[in-house]
């Protein structure tokens, strides 16, 4: 409702810029007038309370991931780039670049060889599931894979620097198998036999030279 | 900023890292705006700033450094739209969702209040561009100009947006019982 006095052009403009006097980004004449205006009219004044409390708790809502993986990450690929070498593990979407044509030729073999890393672990995937399936009317290629079932299912993340064949060797030891990933944040979705999650987790955990994060999600 | 962004184009890694802990939280939060997935608006991240890292010396010093990365980071939002969804990323969300929920329902109840999980839902049911509008000016403390070149509109369809925005959000707070202070 407009304040008594006001005009509703004045109302109209308060409203409008408000939201940048709040966050403090006015210029000083816009500034002068929204002071003006808040000095004149309560329900301006009201008004700026509301929006200030509004902001405060848009500011303050938490974010669902904080952690400091994504630096190691970031680095990673930076020197995976600067190195030649793209296939780091979860990096290879990141760096793939179509749009910059200057980088163009010197891309090619990453990009050949992230191709042929990525046909091997499809097919390695494919014959691992294979020789696992009980029915082989059921499977289906590794990305297709479900969670769901009577195994255990544990999220893992890894170091930057460990390397395909480290990580391979102790998913081996622990008894677990990739059911999917590395995503492009270098997650991984693992699956342990029945009976066997804690003593998966429990090593995974301990391999700190190698693993980043390991949780349990579901069983 | 401008600083960091010099010293980036010389191939500084330190001065990648001091822009990752000055965005990293920001281009997050923007991204999941639009795409409200964590794993995604991570990813988001890591792509706008990798390109940051190749592409500094374009920065042609027009805008202030943190629109030029949000322009970039929307971008990128952009293409996550448009790509097809992994299968395996929906299990894992639908995962972890299911353990978010038990933990916000506790957290909620002890800490955050009922308030704070409303105003999240009443987010939520705001337009893509509302929402994202909303994050640029509350949580990106950004100028209307500095807004209306990311959303790449006039300043006044800003205006107009997050005008709207505060109105559906006033709405939904008032029709959940919580209308006096939104």
């Amino acid at each position: 409702m407009i304040p008594s006095g006001m005009k509703a052009n004045d109302w109209q403009h308060f409203q409008e810029m408000l939201p940048w006097y709040v966050n403090g980004t006015l210029g000083a004449g816009a500034r002068q007038e929204m002071l003006h205006l808040l000095a004149t009219y309560p329900e301006c004044a009201a008004e700026l309370k509301l929006l200030e409390s509004l902001a405060k708790e848009i500011r303050d809502q938490p974010l669902p991931l904080n952690d400091e993986r994504g630096l190691d990450r970031l680095m990673a690929m930076v020197r995976a780039q600067t190195d030649g070498k793209l296939s780091v593990i979860g990096s290879a979407n990141v760096a793939r670049r179509p749009d910059a044509p200057e980088r163009k030729e010197s891309r090619q073999l990453p990009v050949f060889g992230i191709a042929a890393t990525v046909l091997i672990a499809l097919t390695a995937a494919f014959i691992v599931q294979f020789l696992h399936n009980e029915d082989p009317a059921t499977l289906r290629p590794l990305g297709a894979a479900e969670i769901s079932g009577n195994r255990e299912v544990i999220q893992a993340t890894f170091r930057a620097t460990a390397s395909e064949a480290q990580i391979r060797g102790l998913l081996s030891t622990v008894g677990a198998e990739i059911v999917s990933g590395p995503g492009a944040i270098g997650v991984y979705v693992l699956r342990v036999p029945n009976g066997r999650v804690d003593s998966a987790m429990l090593e995974l955990q301990q391999a700190t030279g190698l693993v980043d994060s390991a949780t349990l999600l579901a069983k | 900023m401008e600083e960091l962004i010099r010293r980036i184009a010389n191939r500084d890694e330190a001065a990648l890292t001091e822009l990752h802990h000055a965005m990293r939280k920001r281009i997050v939060a923007f991204a999941m705006q639009r795409l409200d997935d964590p794993y995604l608006s991570e990813e988001v991240m890591l792509e706008t700033l990798f390109e940051v890292w190749n592409h500094a010396s374009r920065f042609a010093g027009q805008s202030q450094v943190s629109t030029w990365i949000l322009g970039i980071a929307r971008h990128k939002t952009l293409d996550k739209l448009r790509a097809p969804r992994s299968p395996w990323m929906d299990d894992l969300e639908s995962a972890h969702l299911e353990i978010a929920s038990n933990e916000a329902d506790n957290v909620d109840r002890l800490v955050a209040g009922e308030r704070a999980a409303i105003l999240e839902n009443c987010i939520k049911k705001l337009t893509h561009l509302q929402r994202e509008c909303m994050n640029l000016v509350f949580y990106q403390e950004l100028a209307l100009e500095e807004i209306a070149a990311i959303q790449a509109c006039p300043v006044n369809t800003v205006k107009t947006r997050l005008f709207h925005a505060r109105g559906n959000l006033r709405e939904c707070m008032q029709s959940n019982g919580h209308g006096e202070r939104a």
